[in-house]
């Protein structure tokens, strides 16, 4: 995912068999970044998403782990009105976004999709955990994958109570940090090399879009969020931070609140009942009254 | 992606005594990728870093859209918090080319 990953664990540090048991379950927590990677990636050919775009109009099997990111993006943009919608991978590569951004290497899938293509073109059933692309298409799920790799990498730590899992940013905090006192979390502020607010937090998901974050490659005005209504760079905000219970809640709202602009954007989270902080593109700041 | 696992924290005063370990000066690391190297150049006042910098670009693809990354250094480091949020490292070899570089401040 181009980013990288830091994994902190509190204490567990007393005798060989608790040092022994925490390093394990930091390697397992480290290897779901890779395997949802694996799963998900727009950008290799093998992955299990793009191997679903070679199946139009047909119901594909799925793993438990696409089919859970597949169906929580389609939530997503449903209840955003389409403003946030995986169905968006054509436009992403025609934008200049076909290649990994931790490789450079580019990785075109060739589906020519025309511009009709929306959210409600994938049909999904939940009995069978199977997945329909009624159209040609690419899905994206860049907001949803690595928020989902966070929390499958929160679970491994569970048992251990106090721990931090960092991917790029994208951040999920349990328990407490080495000083017993809840996790202190900076916000980056969006063009100077200064916090914007710090927040405490425990047992909680925070999650930042920034259009500092990912520039296209072939355009410089443009960056990795847009409004998938308009298919216009989503320039009214240059920051959304997301505290929720989870991280793939929280890094999906916030791009979801990204793409829709900060009127429209804090009132989509002040009714998904999640905590936000906006910044505008002339760095006005934003607040939902909700202070989880 | 590369996993750092840092398995717990060191108490918080020993954590500013870490930082006050780092000698002023510049220094330069060298941070390797799949295509090609980056290097970079820290600097070192009282003991802070006030700045990182991509010195030299060796990679295939432009070092441009990575650019916008050195203030991030500056600004994860010098913040009394445990963590940020919205600082992102979309390049591995700038990151542990600034690592190389601390290695050889301390």
């Amino acid at each position: 995912m181009g980013t990288v990953v830091t994994i902190q664990v509190v204490g567990y540090a007393g005798t060989d068999a608790q040092r022994a048991a925490r390093a394990d379950a930091v390697a397992r927590a480290a290897s779901w970044f890779d395997s949802i990677e694996d799963c998900c990636s727009r950008f290799d050919a093998q992955s299990e998403l793009r191997q679903l775009s070679n199946h139009v109009g047909v119901a594909v099997q799925a793993s438990t782990t696409l089919y859970e990111a597949v169906r929580f993006a389609l939530a997503v943009a449903d209840e955003s009105g389409g403003a946030f919608d995986p169905t968006v991978g054509h436009r992403m590569e025609a934008r200049g976004f076909d290649r990994s951004h931790k490789t450079g290497e580019a990785a075109p899938s060739g589906v020519q999709s025309g511009d009709s293509i929306s959210w409600r073109d994938v049909r999904l059933d939940e009995r069978a955990q199977t997945i329909t692309l009624l159209k040609p298409m690419v899905l994206d799920l860049g907001a949803v994958a690595k928020g989902l790799a966070v929390d499958a990498a929160a679970r491994e730590l569970a048992p251990f109570e106090n721990f931090a899992v960092d991917a790029g940013g994208d951040l999920y905090l349990g328990g407490h940090n080495a000083d017993g006192a809840e996790w202190s979390v900076g916000i980056r502020h969006p063009r100077e090399q200064s916090m914007i607010e710090t927040l405490h937090v425990s047992n909680c998901a925070v999650c930042t879009s920034g259009d500092y974050e990912r520039k296209s490659p072939t355009d410089d005005r443009v960056h990795h969020i847009m409004d998938a209504r308009s298919g216009e760079t989503a320039a009214a905000l240059s920051s959304v931070t997301v505290v929720a219970q989870s991280a793939m809640v929280a890094d999906a709202l916030a791009t979801a609140a990204f793409a829709l602009g900060p009127h429209d954007g804090l009132e989509f989270l002040e009714r998904q009942g999640v905590r936000g902080l906006m910044v505008t593109a002339s760095l006005e700041r934003l607040e939902t009254a909700a202070r989880a | 992606m590369a996993a750092v696992a840092v398995d717990s924290a060191p108490p918080a005063a020993e954590k500013k005594l870490e930082s006050k370990q780092l000698k002023d000066g510049v220094y330069y690391g060298w941070g390797t990728s799949r295509h090609g190297d980056i290097q970079a150049s820290v600097e070192i006042e009282n003991g802070r870093i006030i700045g990182a910098y991509i010195s030299q670009c060796l990679t295939q693809y432009s070092c441009s859209w990575i650019s916008a990354l050195p203030p991030e250094v500056t600004a994860r480091q010098s913040a009394e918090v445990d963590y940020v949020s919205g600082a992102t490292q979309s390049s591995n070899a700038f990151y542990y080319a600034v690592m190389d570089a601390l290695k050889k401040a301390r």
